[in-house]
């Protein structure tokens, strides 16, 4: 089990969700592309400018390895200050 | 320190306070951010990333540390809703010569528009609108990266 949290843009949809994650979801664009298919106006939000993965609270590349067991942040344009 | 909170603090209040805890600083800079009056905008409200957000700040304090002479710094920001006229942020910076406080103090109100992992929204009009990044707060940061190249 995965646990997605979700912030800013991304929070319109959820603020957390604990999935199951298949065994082809292996890394950052694969998991893009899983939620992109199984969370309704994910994929639209993740092609937004600036969009940002941590992976167990460390920023993430986009060779970064996910699976079952990580807490993972899907986080849109920072805005702060 | 570094404060990530839904209560809201005095500004005036944490200045003296910073001052009293780096008495041997020969100078001190504040920057105080407030929800401003645009005269649509009923509320602010932000969110975070709870400890991710205070790490990342964490790594802006010791890049400033770095780079500057501080001998304390302080950063308090806010989450959750402010109303007009309320401190969203706090940056309070001690050094012996006011150059590293002011490029200090400056540099992480950078860091902390463009950077620090959180997200806006305004209530107009009883609607919430997200806040996205403007360009010159970008170029904002930047100007940090060219300083040093």
């Amino acid at each position: 089990m995965a646990v997605i949290l979700f912030f800013g843009r991304f929070s319109d949809l959820a603020e957390r969700i604990e999935v199951e994650l298949p065994p082809s979801v292996t890394d950052k664009a694969t998991l893009t592309a899983y939620l992109s298919e199984t969370v309704e106006g994910f994929a639209a939000i993740a092609a937004l400018p600036d969009t940002r993965i941590s992976v167990n609270m460390m920023v993430s590349m986009n060779e970064a390895a996910v699976g079952n067991g990580d807490e993972i942040a899907y986080m849109s344009a920072l805005s702060g200050g | 320190m570094i404060r990530v909170s839904d209560i809201r603090f005095d500004p005036a209040a944490e200045l003296a306070a910073f001052q009293t805890a780096a008495s041997d600083a020969g100078a001190v800079v504040s920057f105080t951010g407030r929800v401003r009056d645009d005269g649509a905008t009923e509320a602010l409200i932000l969110s975070h990333y709870a400890g991710f957000t205070e790490a990342q700040i964490e790594t802006f304090v010791a890049e400033a540390r770095k780079r500057w002479g501080l001998q304390a710094c302080t950063i308090l920001h806010r989450v959750g809703e402010m109303v007009v006229g309320e401190p969203i942020v706090f940056v309070a910076t001690a050094s012996a010569h006011r150059r590293d406080a002011f490029e200090a103090c400056d540099f992480l109100m950078d860091k902390l528009k463009s950077e620090a992992p959180f997200w806006k929204q305004e209530n107009k009009a009883g609607k919430r609108v997200w806040i996205e990044p403007r360009e010159q707060d970008k170029v904002g940061l930047k100007r940090w990266d060219d300083a040093r190249s």
